[in-house]
């Protein structure tokens, strides 16, 4: 089911009404009924495999925890790990190997027989394996103890604001919240519905209208040159933020009308100082997931290695931490997709990110605003990586991002309003639609300029008028301005 | 606590609707009276008076390419986007509702007239339900909501405010008896390739080429005029050769593509089908864009159409018709 789809819209005011009308030792089975219908609604079938993540982390737990012997915790752990990455691998990875495998074959004209594994990439299992298996790690670490409530877990893992697409929620975090009496709260139910709705305007206007034009690049990317891929390139930046930012403020005002809480994922990112800073205001969830549960162990691990710990202190912490940036971050961006593109992504924010700690006292002396730009200008290179539909594909369009600069003039020559000769900017689209698209994305990144310097929520609570105004421009903008052709999350693919 | 949320939610509710629905019958009386659309309707109802003898249907290549004001008793009752299924309701509801039987109607066949696309999107609800049984429409096309299609047609406000622009912003076009004339040159472009790959890649990627559901209809379409005694031409209207190449890109055999789209209005003894798709290549003054004429491309073309329809007629006259569908096209270059 999608969050933008007139579905969710009957689906979700049902929940929430049944959901306050019955007694809290209840809720549970509402929220495990209601999010497997959620799930459901998309490919019935595929609702097994959460199942089968949901019972063997939930058994394995256990087992970890009465465990007082080492070589059985881990076998215990080991088994989450190969089993959560195993249906991943199967679902999301094998046939990219089994590609590659292919080719090699090929390329040494040997015979290879393996098939490609016909299936549709099961909606959200990145998100949901990566949920379980941070909670197997955690109880094997020691941090939580282990939920005896199976149906408490099983809402755990599929909790449907957050199943499809995050945040990836940690045990910690969210299971106490299950065991928590959420009583109807008018100001947090108020507070939620804000938060979604500006989730919704974020999908529907912004980013949905963004993804016309950008689509119209990169799906014919051959097409075009200069500055037509560098527009398409800065639209597509904003389109997946306000995709993917969009979905998570929805989850999490959806969550929060339910009395649930959940991390926020995204802290303006485009007003970051630095790449590093970026990661830490982008997709929130995934990269502290990444941090704690990849970097951090591999970092410790190589400090100890026997060549590393020859250097001395300062040079042992360099190596470590860039390998393990190059790595982390590599896994990172595969984590996207099985496409060579996504492990470029991963590649290159690594790269960036080992250049920034390099450099970091001389870009630390710049000025704000110029660090603020250059940390856009190198994502937004990041982008072209991203979004591509092949590695010749960003090939391409980096090597013609320069090219053929001229076409604003031959545009503007050939201008001629009177006779309605303007009828496509650059190939990307109508002037008017383009003209939308940046009044849009200004008006998003002046909000949160805003908000870096004051809290609107603060501003808004003692003018109810001007408050009452923006709920109102939002919804109108939404109504008025939105696609409503259920165009689907772009992190639903993964 | 409930109460007060209860309290503020029907006060926000109500609110909301009231100014929803002004702004939504403002939409309607200033944005969608004003639509080609609508004024295509208007136009209609004048001609009818008058009586219609030929009736040209279909999308965008009609309704820019056909100038009726050239010949006596027509009518250009195209539409932008319109796809076969739309067409076959429109042609139903004036044979059955408002009793009109034109002696022919002219339908178009162009190479994206059976891409997916066409009959996946579902526009201006408003003014198509007149047309469309809802109810029997979603049977063929399982996808279609007829809730959505009610909710959008009610209001077709949703998603579609940046039209109220067009009351600001008046279109260089005008028309004439539902005939769109444009006066955009195509020779001033100076890149005409790449506008014509543009056009290409939004009519033909990621979509099939020809989907089934729209051969049904435009058979449909054949056999209610067959019923009705109504002669049918099929034209190929003209196109650049810039689009027609970079068409090919996507119909990489265009021989079995012709072939199969062909047959269709081939099979039926009683239809014509004329191809003009070279007709002016390299006259790019007589285009708007890559694939669709201008006001002064249309005239000309008229002209030619004219010619064609008047031998039809005739023929019918001689009892001529009865002769056997030509093997061949008629490919006139």
């Amino acid at each position: 089911m999608l969050f933008n789809s007139l579905h969710f819209l009957i689906f979700f005011p049902i929940v929430v009404l049944i959901y306050f009308s019955i007694p809290h030792k209840y809720r549970w089975i509402l929220l495990l009924v209601s999010s497997y219908y959620f799930y459901m609604s998309w490919k019935a079938e595929y609702i097994i495999l959460i199942i089968i993540s949901t019972l063997i982390d939930y058994i394995v737990a256990i087992e970890i925890y009465k465990s007082k012997n080492q070589r059985k915790r881990k076998f215990f752990l080991s088994l989450s790990i190969l089993v959560n990455i195993g249906l991943l691998f199967a679902f999301k990875y094998f046939n990219f190997f089994n590609d590659q495998m292919r080719l090699l074959f090929n390329h040494f004209s040997l015979a290879y027989n393996i098939p490609a594994f016909k299936v549709l990439l099961p909606v959200g299992i990145s998100f949901y394996t990566f949920q379980t298996l941070c909670y197997s790690i955690d109880v094997y670490r020691n941090k939580i103890k282990p939920l005896k409530h199976l149906g408490k877990f099983a809402v755990y893992v599929s909790f449907f604001p957050q199943l499809v697409a995050g945040p990836i929620e940690r045990a910690s975090h969210l299971i106490p919240q299950f065991f928590e009496k959420h009583n109807f709260d008018y100001r947090r139910v108020v507070q939620g519905l804000k938060i979604t709705l500006w989730g919704f305007f974020l999908k529907i206007v912004v980013a949905d209208r963004l993804a016309i034009i950008v689509d119209t690049v990169f799906n014919n990317i051959y097409d075009y040159k200069g500055f037509s891929l560098i527009f398409g390139t800065y639209f597509f930046g904003f389109q997946i933020y306000c995709d993917f930012a969009g979905y998570s403020f929805i989850a999490i005002g959806t969550a929060k009308i339910l009395g649930f809480s959940l991390i926020n994922n995204f802290r303006r990112p485009f007003l970051a100082k630095n790449i590093a800073e970026f990661w830490r205001r982008w997709h929130i969830s995934l990269s502290t997931w990444f941090r704690d549960y990849a970097f951090t162990p591999f970092y410790l691990k190589l400090k100890k290695n026997r060549i590393i710990s020859k250097f001395s202190q300062k040079m042992q912490h360099n190596i470590s931490f860039i390998l393990s940036t190059l790595v982390t971050l590599t896994l990172l961006g595969l984590w996207h997709g099985a496409n060579w593109t996504f492990l470029a992504f991963g590649f290159y924010h690594s790269l960036m990110i080992s250049l920034y700690y390099l450099t970091k006292k001389y870009w630390d002396r710049m000025n704000k605003y110029i660090q603020i730009l250059l940390t856009f200008h190198i994502t937004a290179f990041g982008w072209i990586l991203f979004r591509a539909n092949s590695i010749s594909e960003s090939f391409y369009a980096i090597t013609h991002l320069f090219t053929g600069l001229n076409q604003i003039k031959d545009y503007i020559l050939n201008t001629n309003l009177s006779k309605g000769i303007a009828s496509n900017f650059l190939g990307l689209g109508s002037p008017d639609k383009i003209l939308i698209a940046v009044l849009l994305i200004g008006f998003v990144e002046g909000a949160h300029i805003l908000q870096e310097h004051i809290s609107i929520e603060k501003y808004l609570r003692t003018r109810p008028f001007i408050r009452w105004s923006c709920y109102l421009l939002l919804l109108f903008g939404i109504l008025l301005f939105g696609v409503f052709n259920k165009t689907p999350f772009i992190y639903f693919q993964f | 606590m409930i109460k007060k949320f209860i309290k503020k939610t029907i006060f926000f509710f109500i609110l909301t609707s009231l100014l929803f629905f002004s702004i939504n019958m403002c939409y309607e009386n200033f944005v969608l009276k004003k639509t080609l659309l609508a004024k295509t309707d208007a136009q209609f109802i004048d001609a009818n008076k008058e009586g219609i003898n030929i009736l040209f249907l279909g999308a965008s290549h009609t309704k820019r390419g056909i100038n009726p004001l050239l010949i006596p008793n027509s009518f250009n009752y195209a539409s932008a986007d319109e796809n076969y299924a739309e067409t076959y309701y429109k042609l139903k509801t004036l044979i059955e509702k408002k009793q009109l039987k034109p002696q022919i109607i002219i339908l178009p066949l162009e190479l994206n007239s059976f891409t997916s696309k066409r009959i996946e999107r579902f526009n201006n609800g408003w003014y198509w339900k007149k047309y469309i049984d809802f109810q029997e429409f979603a049977k063929f096309n399982p996808k279609f909501s007829i809730l959505e299609a009610e909710i959008t047609s009610t209001f077709p406000v949703l998603g579609n405010g940046l039209d109220f622009l067009s009351i600001i912003i008046k279109g260089k076009s005008e028309m004439v008896k539902g005939h769109k004339r444009t006066y955009r040159d195509f020779s001033q472009i100076s890149n005409k390739e790449q506008e014509a790959i543009v056009k290409a890649n939004s009519h033909f990627k990621n979509t099939k080429l020809i989907d089934e559901r729209l051969v049904f209809y435009l058979k449909r379409i054949l056999d209610l005029a067959k019923e009705n005694n109504i002669k049918v031409l099929v034209i190929k209207f003209p196109i650049t050769e810039e689009y027609y190449k970079a068409s090919l890109r996507y119909i990489q055999d265009i021989e079995k593509f012709n072939d199969i789209t062909e047959g269709i209005v081939n099979d039926r003894k009683d239809v014509i089908l004329v191809d003009y798709q070279r007709l002016y290549w390299g006259n790019y003054s007589l285009f708007h864009n890559s694939d669709h004429l201008n006001a002064k491309g249309a005239e000309e073309f008229t002209q030619v159409i004219k010619k064609d329809i008047e031998n039809i007629l005739k023929e019918k006259n001689n009892n001529l018709l009865k002769r056997k569908k030509p093997k061949k096209i008629i490919f006139k270059e």
